[in-house]
């Protein structure tokens, strides 16, 4: 896009105002993604704010052969890969606690109800599959996102993990196996 | 089967490259499709669930989203971008105060890494039992480096651990000033300006500052206050 273009030049050269015009274009895109990525709001701004923070201290290596957009959601992406990860090893801790007996009701916080933000999508298969995508590992779930609803290619969501392209291929097969087993009869 | 029908059927992960259209997929298969009926009872079946995909919403941010997420984000930003911060020694004079901006930069220019209590999405008491139980944790950790430190140990020695320690207490701090917590918040955040004086220690520390940093540690009976506070937190991460 034009526009952001001469923006995107403005906030290299360390213009506030125009970063600023920036965040206000792309802030309801990127937290759309950041939503699909970690599955609830609260997470998905401080992924909207981390990923700002980031885009801010990195512009200058920004160089223009993506969109801004698109260059964005990568930094999304990464973020949320981060955040996925941090999510996981807290999941493992308090498994862990319970196992050694610091807490006996432990387990039910990983089994505890939907959250109400899962309430809020469209009924049972939102639900069904909101809980399908919190299954998948963080790669799958990353990688299924770009590829699926962000339209990006095996070769560009490789880059975005630093991954080999063999694994972020394997990664989308794995999360849409998943995803159909957990849709398995909703679907017809 | 007609002739010119290609031999192989197409697999699932075919499948998947042609629906995706990936430059890798199967060249045959388009053609394949539209002569073996089996495939494409497969590829309609995959077809449906991967639409079902595109069906999950996600909340439409408020119009004003932008400007509220401006209004967040402009007092974390760096005045000219690229200027990566710079682990320089905080000691001296103005030791204190570089310590609460540093404390602050590494806070808001760094993304969550270890231990860090990623509790959306569970209820109150649920919150409360994890970030117990992670705050316990990471007062226990700060309390070793800080006891290393305080008992003849090379400052220098605990930089990495402190560097971690300090990037951990972000969300943690952040969490338990969005619960009002002031009271544990306190000491949390006293025993961070800390950690991040001893994550910034320089190779070079002469006696006197490492006297400087054990006072530190010393005064207001900080590691007595932290372990105490750990011991309430285990306690509490139990019993909520
Ligand atoms: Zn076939």
């Amino acid at each position: 896009m034009r526009i952001d273009a001469d923006m995107v030049g403005q906030a290299q050269r360390g213009n506030r105002d125009a970063f600023r015009a920036l965040v206000e274009e792309h802030a309801r895109g990127v937290f759309r993604l950041a939503f699909r990525m970690t599955g609830n709001d609260s997470d998905a701004d401080d992924m909207v704010q981390e990923t700002f923070l980031r885009a801010w201290k990195q512009i200058g290596r920004f160089d223009g052969r993506a969109s801004f957009g698109t260059w964005l959601h990568r930094i999304c992406a990464n973020c949320s890969l981060d955040l996925l990860r941090a999510r996981k090893r807290v999941r493992a801790q308090v498994f862990a606690g319970s196992e050694s007996g610091v807490e006996d009701g432990m387990e039910r916080v990983a089994a505890e109800g939907p959250s109400p933000e899962r309430l809020a999508l469209s009924g049972e298969v939102g639900e069904i599959l909101a809980r399908a995508m919190d299954g998948l590992t963080e790669a799958e779930r990353v990688a299924f996102v770009m590829r699926h609803y962000e339209g990006m290619g095996i070769e560009d969501i490789a880059r975005t993990l630093g991954v080999q392209p063999g694994a972020a291929k394997h990664s989308v097969f794995r999360a849409v196996a998943k995803l159909r087993l957990a849709l398995e009869g909703v679907a017809r | 089967m007609s002739g010119h029908l290609s031999e192989q059927h197409l697999s699932e992960e075919d499948l998947i490259l042609l629906y995706y259209r990936e430059p890798e997929a199967r060249a045959d298969g388009v053609a394949h499709l539209q002569e073996c009926r089996a495939c494409r009872e497969s590829a309609k079946a995959l077809a449906e669930t991967l639409e079902l995909c595109s069906a999950l919403e996600t909340p439409e941010p408020s119009v004003d989203y932008g400007r509220s997420t401006w209004a967040q984000l402009a007092p974390l930003l760096e005045d000219r971008p690229q200027r990566r911060w710079a682990w320089k020694p905080v000691w001296g004079l103005a030791g204190a105060f570089a310590a609460l901006v540093a404390a602050f930069l590494i806070g808001r220019a760094t993304v969550p890494s270890r231990g860090v209590p990623m509790t959306a999405g569970l209820s109150a008491q649920a919150r409360q039992r994890i970030l117990a139980i992670s705050l316990a944790d990471h007062l226990e950790r700060a309390g070793m480096v800080l006891t290393e430190v305080a008992n003849e140990g090379d400052p220098a020695s605990q930089r990495p651990q402190a560097e971690d320690l300090v990037d951990e207490g972000r969300l943690l701090r952040q969490t338990l000033a969005e619960s009002g917590e002031s009271a544990t918040l306190e000491i949390v955040d006293e025993v961070e300006r800390v950690l991040v004086e001893v994550a910034n220690t320089p190779d070079q520390i002469n006696a006197v500052e490492v006297r400087r940093l054990r006072d530190r540690i010393d005064s207001g009976s900080l590691l007595f206050k932290a372990k105490v506070l750990e011991t309430n937190l285990y306690k509490d991460g139990k019993t909520i």
